[in-house]
């Protein structure tokens, strides 16, 4: 009867933890909570006589899948950006250095990561291979001249470049959600 | 709208499906294959440990190509992994 | 913020420490676990993957550690032939794929040995193949 209590209560936990890891938007505290999931599982497993599975869960649901997620989160080196303009904001020839290139470069040093910029036509079809984990995409609006800095919401940079750019008229930083968009 | 409408009726197919599965195999618990494998898995196999028992000798099969599973899911990130001038 | 924590995290020296002292031990158990997988809960798979475990921390003393990848899997595949070779012994003596080659009438005793040494190949197998997968993780973000 009081096992019963205990694998009751666990299983309601397991529930608890698992909506938090869906609605959290930090990455590192998403990690964590994984892991706390997989050892409530693990011992839920123990509970039901398995204790074979428990071993397997702990060993690879607690250690291997989050040291990898924050290997993944902790590597990242680049910062890529795509641009669809074709004036001198984003030109970095040494007489002339464009406003937005001045201000990407500036971020990207901040976190310590290496700006990397593509010039891309609208609609062509070239380096469309591996072109998801894109960071930044670099439009001009036609109606009111203004450029306009897409990024995923999710991501925690996008707060940062957000606030760099308040003072400026001419840029608009605007977040899409994930999904919305497929470049 | 459509997603959350499609994912809600996701979650109550899953939940019909889990509980129409606990309520049958409560019938089904002590079935044949159960006593003959406690009675008769260290005898035949050596081994004390019926889960071993079962996936080394009397299901091998499966175990093997579990193994091979896993060699091919190495080798397809190993080829993710390379840079697109390397593969093409 | 996020990036910065992780950046501190990897170079902690009380990390380095307890993982050197940890290491040793997780290797053991791990071995244990593969070599005791007829007895006791555990086996190939659960003790591969506790190996494992224990290369991985290896990265947080010496991150430079692995660099022949391509051994790493040669080897991988010399051992996923040798399991379907020991498992297809039993066809000479049997006549049946995929069971134990030693007959049924034999004490349990010497019938241990093909759980052993199935068990020990399975693990390395396993442990080399997940050493493999976040080594190639590692390596991504580095170019």
């Amino acid at each position: 009867m009081n096992a019963m209590i205990i694998a009751d209560s666990l299983q309601i936990l397991l529930i608890i933890i698992a909506a938090v890891i869906v609605i959290s938007k930090d990455n590192l505290q998403m990690v964590v909570f994984f892991a706390v999931f997989s050892l409530v599982t693990a011992s839920l497993y123990y509970f039901n006589q398995a204790p074979d599975v428990a071993l397997a869960e702990v060993a690879i649901g607690s250690a291997i899948m989050p040291l990898i997620f924050i290997i993944s989160i902790s590597r990242q080196r680049e910062f890529i950006v795509i641009s669809h303009v074709n004036d001198e904001f984003l030109s970095n020839h040494t007489y002339k250095i464009g406003k937005g290139y001045e201000l990407l470069s500036e971020f990207t040093r901040h976190y310590g990561l290496k700006l990397k910029i593509y010039k891309s036509e609208l609609g062509s079809l070239k380096g469309i291979f591996r072109s998801r984990n894109v960071d930044l995409i670099v439009e001009k609006c036609p109606s009111t001249h203004r450029y306009l800095l897409k990024g995923k919401e999710s991501s925690i940079l996008m707060n940062k470049l957000e606030q760099m750019t308040e003072n400026e008229p001419l840029i608009e930083v605007i977040k899409i959600r994930e999904g919305e968009t497929d470049d | 709208m459509i997603k959350k409408i499609a994912l809600v009726l996701m979650l109550i197919a899953i939940l019909i499906t889990f509980s129409l599965t606990i309520q049958e195999s409560k019938e089904y618990l002590d079935c044949f294959s159960k006593d003959y494998f406690v009675s008769k898995t260290f005898r035949e196999t050596g081994s004390k440990n019926i889960v071993t028992g079962i996936y080394l000798d009397y299901r091998l099969f499966d175990s093997i190509f579990e193994a091979g599973i896993l060699l091919v899911v190495v080798s397809g990130i190993i080829f993710m992994s390379k840079k697109d001038e390397e593969v093409l | 913020m996020i990036y910065e924590e992780v950046i501190t995290l990897k170079t902690s020296r009380i990390l380095i420490c307890i993982s050197r002292l940890l290491y040793p031990f997780m290797l053991l158990f791990g071995f244990y676990i593969i070599i005791n997988g007829h007895t006791s809960p555990g086996g190939g798979f659960q003790g591969g993957a506790i190996l494992a475990t224990a290369i991985l921390i290896t990265y947080f003393i010496d991150p430079d550690r692995i660099t022949n990848l391509n051994l790493l899997i040669k080897i991988e595949k010399v051992l996923f032939i040798l399991i379907l070779v020991i498992g297809s012994i039993s066809f000479f003596t049997k006549n049946v794929f995929f069971t134990n080659f030693i007959s049924i009438e034999s004490s349990t005793t010497y019938k241990k040995i093909f759980l052993i040494a199935l068990n020990f190949f399975i693990g390395i197998k396993v442990a080399l193949g997940l050493v493999t997968v976040f080594s190639t993780f590692i390596k991504e973000g580095r170019s």
